[in-house]
């Protein structure tokens, strides 16, 4: 038996609690004056708890309880008991509060008002109300929702256009398409724009894309959001099946494919193919096999999946400190089931996501420089807490910056592995010296073998160690860069130019240097 | 589309051309049932066009997945038509009417939705047809034709019985089945179809009150009357409480429903068994105590209860004053105790001590396939396969990570040791070590025993001891043709589950016999057994066990701990064809079983498969060596050297 809480009300209250607490092993019971704020306020975190509201004189005896208990148990999709009908306008209802996720809120000015916004929810999400001589109205058809499909464009050209075009292609008339891009990113911009359905979500300080991700999460007009890295390929129908899974479970919170050794409950083990076409073949089998089936999660990892509008706004975005980063996306995952949503794997969905040496993605780069993050059952079952809400755009007057033009620019050559080490440190000063506010930007011109992905996942790691918020960190762009001269005469007008260690790159000399020892000196005025 | 191949009674049907238009679903009766414990619905769906049916009974349906739809709620029966659009339709005009069912809470009773007029499906409501009547009602009326499955493999068949129609559905692909005229109701008719009209003989008559059984060589009498028992076979239908009691023969299973008798039968060809008699060369004297292993070794006999027996049969011949000690207690007063088997390794650790305390000489038949490595852990998953697995892919899925020893249940893991905690391995092994003497069947399994437990004292290689015993009629139980046989308590660590499926999967007969040792695990093993699936529950007479081996094809060994290796001595003995388990340790010389792993379902149906199929095409009776071997004479003879050597080594 989970744990009860009581909330008694009405005259005798106080008198009556002792009784309450007698009522289970584990029992909370407290009066309460305001029963309907008091049901809110209970509500608020929620977890693997009942929870019991009766007026003194309804209160139950032990025998009446185990009855509701037993009606609540007796499937896993009753959410809701009481003696009779009559009952339910609060004399005396038991809820099991996991089973109302997180955006059902018993709103009302009475207490009947309350729980009846509570009955009617359950009809929308399929929970059974058991309370003798209650009759159950039918249900709403299940039907397929409209999405907005998010894009992060952060992955090699070739790699972008292909997974690209696949969303593309799995939209549907009146579906909102957006594609996150770094602000730098040139070539991921002009892939992007020879779609000319899609829009553009800049991002001018992540380089992993969060907060555009996160701003364009909380700006979806979708009923359904579907955010795909640029690394995964859904093949034909994949998006469909996995948007089909919210009108398979109604109180679904988030849906992932089927990804090939993906370390959390969305990886399979049981697909192998050589190339994309074998690919695809295995994909139709497998919808063919396993049509409609969806396997229950605590854990997933993969920057691929399709998320309830109402439980991304019940539990926020993706956290800036992780980014869309198998760390992220597990946390997002654990806020969501925390919240009573439901998190699947459509095994009949089949997604490739290619080899990050090849799609040079920047967040499964930063994958390997992380733990595997593991299912943790007993955060789930405790609730999700609205404080741990990530808003989709930062409270801090910092995320504002992205207006502030830049007066310093700071070119970081970085050729291969050695160098980009070497930047780093030079970084952490400047990550501890500036930020988002600051009238500088840094431009991490990789100019050898090292790649976007390679240098993003390192410097990333240590803009989140600058103890800033990372929407309010200095500004870094990773730029590719072949030919420094013609990235230099690009360079904004007004813009002064300084260079750390740039001394065997010609094009760079003149500009002004700096490293760590002498960042402060550059605009004293700026620096914090 | 979800499909299952459980309860196979009729696979559905067409009077005609099948009806594949979900527009014309027209009836669907839906019941509350319970599977594997839990609550269930199962439906048979009715689709009409015109004069012609199609009938899709035993549709299972998850509650929980009518509300949150993970899976496809309704899982269809094996064989269904149409294919997974023609599933996905019928279930959108059902499924709705279902979760309105289970969000309204009320007690579901069984009851009929009807979609569209259905006057055959109404008219076989009332006549208590399959498919379209209570499952209690249909099930009790289909019983004695499910039994005499084992009857009508490729015979003629004549039916003059009620609910002959029904029979006739039941049987059609098993033999050549006709129904009396008089027996051909219009509902029924318009339900099944048409069956041929009897006429002429027929190998088998099942006959109502009155019937005539002419001159078939097999009748069966479905309203036998009072006192008509008399040189007939009483079977008992128990009552259908579906799905989990579905139909069983078995009183110990609840409350009789009806009975009736098999008043005639065939049976199968015995092949003979060589004589192998003991000759006692008598003039011993001494008082043995000879105590089994485990703990229920007289209440559930196995292999090792049948080699107990015929130890103290031959003891007493020879001179011995032998006992079957039914505690370990009765054995102190012995001159010297033999400890048949070390099962339960604290009872044969509390043995070995006793007799050690009381300075008596303990010899100790091994029986030794080291169940701790893999066996434990066998016996512990296999049956969770089939209860985890809802459906036929699920089931498949399972079996796969089984064979692969990735299936993992608590403790019980594959690859490293493993014994539950009331197995007393440890205690096993020292048990084992501190014998006077230990009897192995092979000297494999007697440096096993040295290797893992560092038992220096004497090892005596000694194969089974078979008693033989005469022939009983058969043909009442089995039919009258061959069987694979499995012989043993009818338990998880029998694994008879796994050879029950993989029976079904190869389509041979199975008569798995012995005393019931888990009664859900029997219901497992009918659920998932298939149509041709014989039970005998309850350990068998001497006689009726020595017949089964001489008229099987093929004896099958797959349990994961197994009680030694008396049976299949003693199936080898009498040319049975042996397909065993590679964890046993088998090694009677001019026998070669078929060998398989036992969590491999493929192992085992390839196995079970050639070792029948080379069972028919060239049967042949035990070799030379192999009655050699088995010679009783020189059986006793060994064991009497051991005894002879257990003093010295007690006293060491």
């Amino acid at each position: 038996m989970p744990h009860l809480t009581v909330l008694v009300h009405g005259p005798g209250a106080q008198g009556a609690l002792r009784r309450a607490r007698d009522l289970a092993p584990h029992v909370t019971a407290r009066a309460a004056d305001d029963a309907a704020g008091a049901l809110r306020a209970e509500m608020r975190v929620r977890g693997d708890r009942y929870l019991m509201i009766a007026s003194a004189s309804s209160l139950p005896d032990r025998a009446g309880f185990a009855a509701l208990a037993g009606a609540l148990e007796s499937a896993p999709f009753v959410a809701l008991a009481a003696p009779d009908a009559g009952s339910l306008d609060g004399r005396c209802v038991v809820i099991s509060l996991a089973r109302f996720p997180q955006h059902v809120v018993a709103a009302g000015a009475t207490l009947a008002d309350a729980i009846g916004t509570l009955v009617a929810s359950a009809r929308v999400l399929r929970r059974a109300v058991r309370a003798r001589g209650f009759a159950n109205e039918a249900a709403p058809p299940r039907t397929r929702r409209s999405a907005t499909i998010v894009v992060l464009a952060s992955s090699a050209p070739e790699v972008l256009r292909v997974t690209l075009s696949a969303a593309i292609e799995a939209s549907h008339p009146g579906d909102e398409l957006v594609a996150a891009c770094a602000a730098g990113a040139v070539t991921a911009r002009r892939t992007v724009a020879a779609y000319g359905n899609v829009r553009i979500e800049d991002d001018a300080v992540d380089p992993l894309l969060a907060g555009a991700l996160n701003r364009a999460l909380g700006t979806a007009h979708g009923d359904l959001v579907a955010v795909l890295a640029g690394d995964v390929l859904l093949p034909a129908g994949a998006l469909d099946r996995m948007r089909d899974a919210f009108a398979q479970i109604p109180s679904l919170g988030a849906a992932f494919p089927a990804v090939p050794g993906a370390s959390g409950g969305e990886g399979v083990v049981d697909v192998q193919y050589a190339d994309i076409a074998e690919m695809r073949t295995a994909a139709e089998a497998r919808a063919h096999e396993r049509g409609r089936e969806l396997e229950p999660i605590d854990l997933a990892v993969t920057p691929a999946f399709v998320a309830a509008r109402e439980a991304l706004d019940a539990v926020g975005g993706i956290d800036p400190r992780y980014g869309p980063t198998r760390r992220g996306i597990a946390d997002l995952v654990l806020r969501l089931r925390a919240a009573g949503y439901g998190v699947v794997r459509c095994d009949a969905a089949l997604a490739h996501r290619f080899d990050p040496a090849q799609s040079q993605c920047a967040a499964a780069t930063a994958d390997a420089q992380q733990p595997v993050p593991a299912a943790d059952p007993a955060a789930i079952a405790r609730g999700f807490d609205p404080a741990r809400r990530v808003p989709f755009v930062s409270a801090t007057p910092l995320a504002a910056s992205d207006a502030i033009a830049p007066a310093y620019a700071i070119a970081v050559p970085a050729a291969d592995a050695a160098e980009l080490e070497r930047a780093a440190g030079f970084l952490a000063a400047a990550a501890r010296a500036y930020d988002a506010r600051s009238p500088v930007r840094v431009h991490v011109l990789l100019d050898g073998t090292l790649t976007p992905a390679e240098a993003v996942a390192r410097i990333r790691a240590v803009l989140a160690a600058s103890g800033k918020p990372m929407e309010a960190t200095l500004a870094v762009r990773v730029e590719r860069v072949a030919d420094l001269l013609a990235w230099r005469a690009a360079l904004e007008p007004g813009v002064s130019l300084c260079a750390f260690a740039c001394d065997a790159r010609a094009a760079l000399h003149n500009a002004r240097p700096v490293d760590a020892r002498t960042l402060p000196l550059l605009t004293p005025a700026i620096a914090r | 589309m979800r499909t299952h191949r459980t309860h196979e009674t009729i696979a559905p049907w067409s009077t005609g051309a099948p009806v594949l238009d979900p527009a014309r679903l027209a009836a669907v009766r839906i019941e509350p049932a319970t599977r594997q414990g839990r609550p269930v619905l199962v439906l048979d769906l009715c689709l009409t066009a015109g004069a012609q049916l199609t009938v899709i009974p035993l549709v299972i349906v998850e509650p929980a997945a009518v509300i949150e739809r993970d899976r496809d709620p309704l899982i269809f029966p094996h064989g269904v038509p149409g294919g997974d659009d023609f599933a996905v339709a019928l279930s959108q005009r059902i499924v709705p009417h279902l979760e309105h069912l289970m969000l309204d809470g009320a007690p579901i009773a069984e009851h009929v939705l009807t979609l569209a007029p259905a006057a055959a499906f109404e008219a076989a409501r009332r006549a208590g047809c399959f498919g379209a009547a209570p499952l209690r009602d249909a099930l009790a009326r289909l019983a004695p034709y499910r039994y005499a499955r084992r009857f009508a493999r490729a015979r003629t068949v004549r039916i003059d019985a009620p609910d002959a129609v029904g029979g006739w559905a039941l049987l059609r692909d098993a033999g050549n089945v006709a129904v009396a005229e008089a027996r051909r109701d219009g509902a029924a008719l318009a339900w099944y179809g048409e069956p041929p009209v009897a006429s002429g003989r027929a190998d088998v008559a099942l006959l109502g009150a009155g019937g005539d059984p002419g001159d078939a060589a097999c009748v069966v009498q479905l309203e036998p009357g009072p006192g008509t028992t008399t040189g007939t076979t009483r079977i008992d239908v128990v009552e259908p409480l579906p799905l989990d009691a579905f139909i069983s023969f078995d009183a110990a299973d609840g409350p009789v429903r009806r009975w009736f008798t098999v008043v005639r039968a065939v049976e199968p060809p015995l092949r003979p068994l060589p004589v192998l008699h003991h000759r006692a060369a008598g003039g011993s004297a001494g008082r043995i105590a000879v105590v089994l292993g485990r703990g229920d070794g007289l209440a559930s006999p196995g292999a090792d209860t049948d080699e107990a027996r015929a130890l103290v049969a031959a003891l007493g011949a020879e001179g011995f004053e032998a006992l079957l000690a039914t505690s370990p207690d009765e054995a102190l007063g012995a001159d010297l105790v033999h400890l048949i088997g070390t099962r339960d390794g604290r009872r044969a650790k509390s043995v070995v001590d006793a007799a050690r305390r009381a300075g008596i000489p303990v010899a100790v038949h091994a029986h030794d396939d080291d169940p701790a490595a893999g066996g434990w852990w066998g016996a512990e998953v296999t049956r969770f396969c089939f209860e985890y697995g809802d459906d036929e892919r699920a089931v498949g899925s399972y079996l796969a990570m089984l064979a692969r020893r990735a299936v993992t249940v608590g403790a019980a893991r594959a690859g490293v040791r493993y014994a539950p905690p009331g197995a007393g391995a440890s205690e096993a092994d020292a048990a084992l070590l501190e014998a006077s003497v230990v009897f192995a069947a092979t000297a494999e399994e007697g440096a096993s025993i040295r290797a893992r437990t560092g038992r220096r004292g004497p090892v005596e290689v000694v194969p089974p001891l078979v008693a033989g015993a005469g022939p009983a009629p058969l043909g009442a139980l089995t039919g009258p043709d061959r069987f694979a046989l499995v012989h043993g308590p009818i338990g998880p660590l029998g694994n008879q589950l796994l050879v029950a499926r993989c029976a079904a999967d190869a389509a041979i007969p199975l008569v798995v016999a012995g005393p019931v040792a888990d009664r859900s695990y029997l219901q497992r093993v009918r659920e998932f057994g298939g149509p041709n699936l014989i039970v005998a529950a309850g350990e068998p007479a001497a006689e009726v066990a020595g017949a089964l081996r001489r008229a099987a094809a093929v004896v099958v060994d797959a349990a994961w701990v197994a009680e030694g290796g008396a049976r299949l001595a003693a199936a080898a003995l009498a040319g049975a064809l042996l397909a065993v388990s590679d964890r046993r340790r088998y090694g009677i010389p001019g026998t070669e079983p078929r060998r398989f792993d036992p969590a491999d379902a493929k192992a085992l149906t390839r196995a079970l498969g050639e070792a029948w199929d080379e069972a028919l095409r060239s049967p042949r009776p035990a070799p030379p060596e192999t009655l050699a071997a088995l010679d009783p004479n020189a059986v006793i003879r060994a064991i009497v050297r051991g005894y002879a050597a257990a003093p010295a080594a007690a006293a060491t």
